[in-house]
């Protein structure tokens, strides 16, 4: 067992690191985030419903995300497949690249509410439990967008296949954090509150648990 | 056709006849705002209700079709999920006349509607995945996980996420089932018949659709 998640760790921080020595790819999702934030401060100035702020947090979120996963797989594909193949079993593999992808979501999700409050304010009455829930649900976002990308990997579509797979899917994952910031941004800190929180960790994890049992299936040729 | 694996279509073929007759002329409860549109309680429930059990019988051969890597399984996934698609938008389409008589509109923002459409979309993009790979090996693996995954999240959105949040519908968000006030004893036959009719008859479709597109793609169905 601890050998298992010190491989996943170990695989995570080496695609962390390749990320970051890169260089690219993390600079153009601050860009791209920051130049998107700057826009809604144009369009906006400043933003006092929580609703609103909500809202048009998830547009950045949700297409970085979708920035974020559809490059994971890609060296996992051609000759990179048997050296893995040898590494690591299938599971363990995409339990890392999920862990990849929760750091990067963390990362993104930081810069962005940092960059809200500055341009846009914060109109929220329970802040840190906002943001609990908000971090929760990037990170559901995140891992259903990881399975979504491992299967739009096995078409040579690019991209967009991503996006197009992984919408549908988000559908119940912003349903609930739809309830929960908006609780949370009211300060109504209660039973109902703790209830979707639980869910949301609930949607972090059953996409995980179904991904890391079919990837072998799309991985295997 | 072989009757010892052909009982379902006589058996949904005679439940329909049953039913369907009843469903028009048959003894209804009239209630309060349904009054005679309770008999679309026959049709809009029983498509939902089909349409799950389709999708769950896609998802099966979507396992089937990853444990054997055989492309007749994954011509079944699909051939069930089409029909199911259709059955979802026959059960919005009945749904939206229903809610125009009772709750007055034909859309409202309730979260079992929402999650019917999520439902809907997502088996669309399944077909979006189905049409962007063209080998049929890697169609197969990418298209089962895909419906695997898709029938867990609707299962989510039309079965748990109303019943947690507010809604309109029946036996959601703290709402009375249909069961407890109006589905009188006489009418639960009838129900059942045609929810079993309509899914023995979907069944019966995605079956010959399988046999075509085999044809087609000229596969032996294994």
């Amino acid at each position: 067992m601890i050998s298992v998640l010190r491989r996943i760790a170990t695989l995570a921080s080496h695609d962390l690191q390749s990320l970051w020595r890169t260089g690219s790819n993390i600079g153009a999702l601050v860009v791209y985030v920051l130049s998107t934030i700057f826009l809604f401060y144009r369009v906006f100035l400043s933003v006092s419903q929580p609703r609103l702020w909500t809202s048009l947090l998830w547009l950045t979120l949700l297409f970085s995300s979708a920035f974020v996963a559809s490059g994971l797989f890609r060296h996992l594909l051609g000759s990179g497949r048997t050296y893995y193949f040898f590494l690591a079993r299938p599971s363990e593999l995409f339990l890392s690249k999920a862990l990849t992808a929760f750091a990067m979501q963390s990362l993104v999700f930081i810069l962005n509410v940092v960059g809200f409050a500055v341009f846009l304010g914060f109109p929220v009455a329970s802040a840190w439990w906002f943001l609990l829930a908000l971090w929760l649900s990037a990170l559901a976002v995140a891992s259903v967008f990881i399975l979504s990308t491992a299967v739009a990997s096995k078409a040579d579509a690019g991209g967009g296949l991503t996006a197009v797979l992984g919408f549908p899917l988000m559908v119940p994952t912003l349903t609930v954090s739809l309830q929960a910031t908006g609780l949370a941004s009211d300060g109504i800190i209660g039973p109902a509150f703790f209830k979707h929180l639980a869910l949301l960790v609930g949607l972090c994890i059953l996409p995980l648990l179904l991904g890391a049992g079919l990837f072998s299936y799309l991985w295997r040729d | 056709m072989d009757p010892k694996n052909s009982w379902w279509k006589w058996l949904g073929f005679v439940l329909l006849l049953y039913a369907i007759p009843l469903s028009w002329i048959g003894k209804v409860s009239v209630q309060g705002m349904l009054h005679e549109t309770i008999r679309n309680l026959y049709y809009h429930v029983s498509m939902w209700f089909a349409m799950l059990l389709l999708m769950l019988l896609a998802a099966y051969w979507s396992v089937k079709a990853l444990a054997t890597a055989s492309l007749g399984h994954d011509l079944r996934a699909a051939s069930f999920s089409s029909v199911a698609f259709v059955f979802g938008l026959a059960g919005v389409a009945t749904g939206s006349l229903w809610a125009r008589h009772t709750w007055g509109t034909y859309w409202t923002n309730d979260p079992k509607l929402n999650g019917a459409a999520g439902a809907l979309l997502i088996y669309a993009a399944y077909f979006i995945l189905r049409a962007s790979i063209p080998e049929p090996l890697k169609r197969l693996k990418a298209a089962a996980v895909y419906n695997i995954f898709g029938f867990v999240m609707t299962v989510l959105l039309v079965g748990l996420l109303p019943r947690i949040t507010r809604s309109l519908h029946p036996g959601n968000g703290g709402n009375p089932g249909f069961g407890t006030y109006d589905l009188a004893g006489h009418m639960r036959p009838v129900f059942y018949s045609m929810v079993l009719g309509f899914t023995a008859l979907g069944a019966w479709i995605a079956q010959i659709k399988t046999r075509i597109s085999a044809v087609e793609q000229k596969h032996l169905i294994t």
